[in-house]
């Protein structure tokens, strides 16, 4: 019995010691990361902004598709060329200047004289067509986005000439971020991690800030770059924090708390919190994701067959009440859409067909395709075939409440005109391994984040190539769309290039793989702290697109922590308070037992 | 070798084998989980099908299952556990910092819901049938059954209009400390939150065993000979009573720290606590294979190695199951 109690008791001491020595290993943990924040840390002051979505996956921007490691990499390299605040003139970047010859589809960029590295190496052309090459890799995620690039050469140390196809130049020289060769030539650029968290130098950038710290799955850093040649875009702030969530709710409550003193994908019924608080500001931006209803139209696809019938296919268009939809599920913050591309992208086209909300219009498309009996449960079937029913089922994202609610909303439409919709809420995993290759779904719902603001990058998604390697969750293939796009990638002019991305989206609303949903707004939340803050750039301040927020952003008073952390020495005392008063109640009864 | 010894071998030997199932079920269920870590990057309109093709050569998905199977046990027993498919780095520089972070919440919160839950579970045994067992035992029901990610939230709710504590993360970060104990003391007001979460959620169970265990031992004969013997009730607990109820606690003890090495995703999920839960989660949404894979076998291990410490332990202490 005694060995029991031996060995229980030293469980217990264990047990105690594993405690604080946790609180010791915590300790270091914390330190070890503030440490290299620490030793890089410029005068400033310092924000820290959420990001609730896809994480930093890498920081190499030929291998990266997460949107934070975008808008990182935007504060820390440059491009060629950028966009205006309006996101429709492009302003010097890298390039201080630029000669465009349309008849000999070249471009010959004179790099700004001053750029110089964070390392103190000066910018030259050799960085630039390092960087195009590298872009032009196979194993690239940017490669389609320079396929239009036949050369690039250094024709001198500042000058760089450019050969391309098409009008649509900005969509590379905008997106394409220069790396610093010198450092990038001793790395492989296709395992890159993007960073050097080992050597001395952290990390070489040439944008106003440069990375200073990284902490996979937690933060990034940056800070004011003393070297950066644009001395008008200079920060006034000194350091950005990047924090990951990974719950909405919890980048919501650290907002609240004052952890972080920005964040975006703030939720409609969100906004009463924060609307009408002194310490808060809200700001709706145009946003660049758009919601659809994706139809599998593949002729060899999967999904019900019904729906490869078009008068099928306009009469689900005309019973989806979506204004309603954008009023209730997403309390107004969300415009509907008639285009495959986002309204802000420069491409879209206004003048489409378009679908009403006509419940009978949709019922009458119906019967005259011969959709006229019902089953027993009230689901419409083809007279001639009774075993064509339209009865479907969507796929939507589990993690997106909103969306699984519109879907229900949309089911709720279409049971009114005989169409059953089953809701299917997955993972995307689930919802990509459903899909691809095979198409075996009916329909899908989902969204897209037209990146490329300057180019109809999305309109590419219906070519028929796409249905191969996957990109293309409709199966849509028409050869006269196929060869349109071939037109547009070499257009001779802006305008034969708005009109035939025009003529592509035309046929698109006609033949319906996709029924464009909405366009739900970018709700940004920040600090009242902080001023000079634009909301016209699409995504909002902190949408992860805007890559002046941080060089034009200041903050009024310095930022500190809430001034009541007294309460936890009032909590501390209590509990000591308690324990004491615990003891000595203890020690009174025992000496009145031995009495 | 003597009768200990050759009982000590047989549970290591069944303990590598359980771990050696368990991997292998592992690395058959990501991958039969739909969807793979390529497919979710389909949804990229810039990639070309020579862009898949490239990044399944890199991470050896092109590869047959068994190939793949078989170099991921080459690998592990080699402790290489490969290349992180989404951060691009190697899968060591992403879980051991996250397990370490783990620890810092789990072992504290662990060890308190212990201690606690024994001390209520005596007190509720011993007042059995009483207004203080009910209390005691119903608080420890409804604390067990309220779900983490709610009782949380509550907190969070709390200690924001307290503007008391930090609701999340484990530090404050990019923040410059001035020495080791304002260093302590940060995360210290941090893990609070969290803290107190788990070892709510976690505490009924032992207070529940704790009971039960000890008023079976209470209805023994030889608590009723100590009784007629005139020893006092104080007595027959602590020398008769406890040491006999603890033998069940001895194996959710060892279970629970086992499960430590796992993290708690909902509460890290909630408080964005950076641990190896959180971790899991991600990697599960990104169908990072090799991370998974590696924090799935430390935590079979853990849990494995566990069982087999609580039952040498438990054979150590009653000689009535030894060696069978």
């Amino acid at each position: 019995m005694q060995k029991q109690r031996v060995v229980f008791r030293s469980i217990l001491i264990v047990a105690i010691m594993l405690l604080a020595s946790m609180a010791v290993i915590g300790q270091s943990a914390a330190g070890s990361a503030s440490q290299t924040a620490t030793s890089n840390a410029t005068t400033g002051q310092t924000i820290k902004v959420g990001w609730f979505g896809t994480y930093i996956d890498t920081l190499n921007p030929f291998l990266s598709y997460s949107e934070l490691t975008a808008w990182i990499n935007m504060n820390v390299y440059l491009p060629l060329v950028s966009y205006d605040a309006g996101n429709k003139t492009i302003v010097p970047a890298l390039a201080s200047s630029w000669d465009i010859n349309y008849a000999n589809h070249t471009v010959i960029f004179h790099l700004n004289p001053s750029a110089v590295w964070s390392d103190g190496v000066p910018v030259t052309s050799a960085d630039v067509v390092y960087s195009y090459n590298t872009a032009a890799q196979n194993y690239s995620f940017v490669a389609s986005e320079v396929s239009a690039i036949s050369s690039v050469k250094a024709i001198g140390t500042e000058t760089v000439m450019v050969t391309f196809s098409g009008v649509l130049w900005t969509m590379w020289a905008a997106s394409i971020f220069v790396v610093p060769a010198h450092v990038w030539s001793t790395v492989n650029a296709s395992t890159y991690a993007g960073y050097n968290s080992t050597g001395s130098q952290y990390f070489v950038g040439d944008g106003p800030f440069v990375l200073t710290n990284y902490v996979p799955n937690q933060y990034a850093q940056i800070e004011k770059n003393a070297k950066f040649f644009i001395r008008s875009e200079m920060p006034t702030i000194g350091t950005v924090i990047f924090e990951e969530f990974t719950s909405q709710s919890s980048a919501v409550s650290s907002l609240q708390a004052g952890s972080i003193q920005g964040l975006t994908g703030i939720l409609p019924a969100d906004v009463a919190n924060f609307q009408g608080n002194a310490k808060f500001n809200v700001t709706t931006s145009p946003s660049i994701e758009y919601f659809y209803l994706s139809i599998n139209v593949a002729p060899y696809g999967k999904g019900n067959p019904t729906l490869r019938n078009l008068s099928v296919r306009q009469a689900i268009a005309h019973a989806l009440n979506l204004t309603y939809i954008a009023d209730t599920v997403y309390h107004g913050y969300a415009t509907t859409l008639d285009s495959v591309l986002s309204p802000t992208n420069q491409y879209y086209w206004s003048n489409l067909t378009t679908y009403a909300y006509n419940p009978s219009l949709a019922n009458s498309l119906l019967n005259q395709s011969g959709f006229t009996t019902y089953t027993s449960g009230g689901i419409r079937e083809n007279a001639n075939n009774t075993s064509q029913q339209l009865s479907y089922t969507v796929l939507v994202p589990s993690g997106d409440s909103l969306e699984v609610d519109a879907a229900n909303i949309m089911a709720t439409n279409l049971s009114k005109i005989g169409i059953k919709l089953n809701v299917q809420a997955e993972t995307t995993g689930s919802m990509a391994a459903t899909i691809w290759p095979n198409l075996t779904q009916d329909m899908d719902l989902w969204d897209w984040f037209d990146n490329i603001q300057s180019a109809p990058q999305l309109l590419s998604v219906f070519l028929s190539n796409q249905v191969v390697t996957g990109t293309s969750d409709s199966g849509y293939t028409n050869t006269t769309y196929d060869n349109l796009w071939a037109k547009l990638l070499n257009a001779t002019s802006q305008a034969q290039a708005m009109a035939i991305s025009g003529q592509m989206q035309e046929m698109l609303a006609q033949q319906l793989p996709y029924i464009p949903l909405f366009s739900p707004s970018a709700i940004n939340v920040y600090s009242s702290t902080l001023t000079n803050i634009s909301s016209s750039y699409p995504g909002g301040p902190f949408g992860g697109l805007d890559y002046q927020t941080f060089t034009q952003l200041v903050v009024k008073s310095p930022s500190s922590p809430p001034s009541n952390n007294n309460t936890l020495y009032y909590i501390l005392g209590g509990v000591a308070v308690v324990i004491v008063a615990a003891a000595a109640v203890a020690v009174v009864a025992m000496r009145r037992r031995k009495a | 070798m003597s009768e200990f010894g050759n009982y000590l071998l047989k549970r290591v030997a069944f303990a590598i084998l359980s771990i050696f199932i368990i991997i292998t079920f592992d690395f058959f269920l990501f991958r039969l989980m739909p969807g793979n870590p390529i497919e979710i990057l389909y949804r990229n309109p810039a990639l070309t099908s020579a862009q898949i093709a490239v990044l399944n050569r890199q991470f050896g998905l092109n590869l047959p299952l068994y190939q793949q199977y078989y170099l991921f046990i080459w690998n592990s027993l080699l402790g290489n556990y490969g290349i992180s498919i989404y951060y691009r780095t190697a899968v060591s520089q992403v879980l051991y910092p996250s397990l370490e972070n783990s620890l810092v919440l789990l072992v504290p919160a662990t060890t308190l819901a212990i201690l606690l839950g024994i001390m209520t579970g005596r007190i509720a045994a011993w007042r059995r049938g009483t207004v203080t067992d009910g209390f005691l035992t119903g608080s420890s029901m409804a604390l067990y059954s309220i779900p983490t990610f709610w009782l949380g939230e509550m907190l969070i709710l709390l200690a924001i209009a307290s503007s008391s504590f930090p609701v999340s993360g484990m530090y404050t970060i990019g923040e410059g400390f001035s020495n080791g104990f304002v260093q302590l003391f940060d995360l210290l007001r941090h893990l609070v939150l969290p803290l107190v979460t788990l070892t709510l959620v976690l505490y009924g169970q032992f207070t529940i065993i704790m009971r039960n265990s000890l008023i079976d031992v209470l209805d023994e004969d030889y608590i009723s000979f100590a009784r007629s013997k005139g020893a006092t009730e104080r007595y027959i607990m602590r020398k008769h009573a406890m040491p006999n109820a603890e033998l069940p606690m001895i194996s959710l003890i060892a279970v629970n720290l086992g499960l430590t090495v796992g993290g708690a995703i909902l509460t890290e999920v909630v408080f964005n606590w950076p641990g190896i839960g959180l971790l899991i989660y991600d990697s599960i949404n990104a169908r990072d294979y090799p991370v998974l894979q590696a924090a799935f076998l430390i935590v079979a291990i853990a849990i494995v190695l566990a069982n087999v410490v609580a039952d040498v332990l438990y054979s150590y202490l009653d000689p009535r199951i030894r060696y069978s």
